[in-house]
């Protein structure tokens, strides 16, 4: 904790007037190894997900929309072999998010958001993408479904799918 | 006197003095006036990433990290994030800004406490720990774990703005600390 008080966190040390610490104004060696550290560290979860989604999707039999609110799930269509469009619209007071789903993808149609990213997203067709809407707590996400294995390979699959698919809204 | 409340806080404040306290009033209204000015100009419109700002407010915690020290630098950004919470910010905004203020923070102190970095170091680790405390607490909030696959991207970036924040926070930097060491702070 000594170090902490090094600019002069005590009276005492403000009388003293001890030599204050003084940064190094320049971009040195170090700064240049810690962000490549950061930069290096920040695409493991990335690529962790990419495996993880890969091996998800060799043993996928087909796919479904999840809608889920405060993470918890609401609604799930499975989309593989969908007959027709369907629709389905969460409210929260006098605003709602309305949710399309057809046999190649699903997609945010419209929110009463404000910054309207979920929408923008656009059609979610591959497993692992996802819409997110923030301001709402509603995620749209596409999942891969086996029969064998249903909802612990799915909550799995997801992770880290389509990386500039995945915004906030 | 509000502080008199909370009698363990204020004893903490009161062994600074009055110099040092004025300059961590001063720092505090540059750093929310820094916040509220960036929004205004730099809007979500302009740099269409989302959870990504330039983070001018950055400039003053840097500053204050070397000036004040550890808790000072702690209280202003808890005191600016409230503030802007409270002159019409979303409860969500103001979340991803505490979680990732108080991560950013964590680490610059951390930083400066090895010695072995420069400005440039300090600000692009703490810009680098707001990505992620800020997705963190998305995903905590939306409990998606999709979010993840964002933070590289958010990262990256981050890095770049700590780093151009880090440039404009040197002369700020010289300035103050001249003027500290001629008033004796």
């Amino acid at each position: 904790m000594e170090a902490m008080d090094l600019s002069g966190d005590k009276k005492t040390s403000d009388l003293q007037k001890k030599p204050r610490y003084s940064p190094g104004l320049a971009f040195c060696r170090s700064d240049l190894v810690l962000v490549l550290c950061i930069a290096v560290l920040a695409l493991f979860p990335y690529t962790v997900g990419k495996y993880l989604q890969a091996r998800a999707t060799s043993e996928q039999s087909g796919m479904a929309a999840v809608l889920t609110v405060d993470g918890k799930e609401v609604w799930r269509e499975e989309l593989t072999g969908l007959a027709s469009e369907t629709t389905y619209s969460v409210e929260f007071g006098t605003e709602e998010i309305v949710i399309c789903a057809d046999a190649s993808g699903a997609w945010v149609e419209a929110s009463d958001c404000p910054d309207q990213i979920c929408v923008h997203t656009g059609k979610l067709s591959k497993v692992g993408q996802a819409a997110v809407c923030i301001p709402f707590r509603v995620v749209l996400k596409i999942v891969a479904t086996n029969p064998s294995q249903p909802d612990e390979v799915d909550a799995v699959s997801g992770s880290c799918g389509g990386l500039y698919e995945i915004l906030f809204g | 006197m509000r502080l008199m409340q909370f009698p363990e806080v204020a004893e903490v404040f009161m062994k600074y003095s009055s110099a040092k306290l004025s300059l961590l009033g001063i720092l505090t209204a540059l750093s929310l006036t820094l916040s509220v000015l960036e929004s205004l100009i730099l809007p979500f419109s302009v740099i269409p990433i989302p959870g990504f700002r330039i983070g001018f407010a950055n400039i003053v915690i840097l500053v204050s990290v070397y000036l004040l020290g550890a808790l000072p630098s702690v209280a202003i950004v808890l005191v600016r994030t409230a503030a802007v919470f409270a002159f019409g910010g979303n409860l969500t905004a103001f979340l991803f800004s505490l979680t990732g203020g108080l991560c950013a923070v964590s680490v610059m102190l951390i930083l400066r406490n090895t010695r072995r970095f420069s400005f440039f170091g300090l600000s692009a680790g703490g810009a680098a720990a707001h990505a992620v405390g800020q997705i963190g607490a998305a995903m905590i909030i939306t409990g998606t774990w999709e979010l993840m696959g964002y933070l590289p991207v958010l990262v990256w970036i981050s890095i770049l703005a700590g780093l151009l924040t880090a440039t404009l926070a040197v002369p700020v930097y010289k300035a103050a600390d001249a003027t500290s060491r001629s008033r004796g702070i």
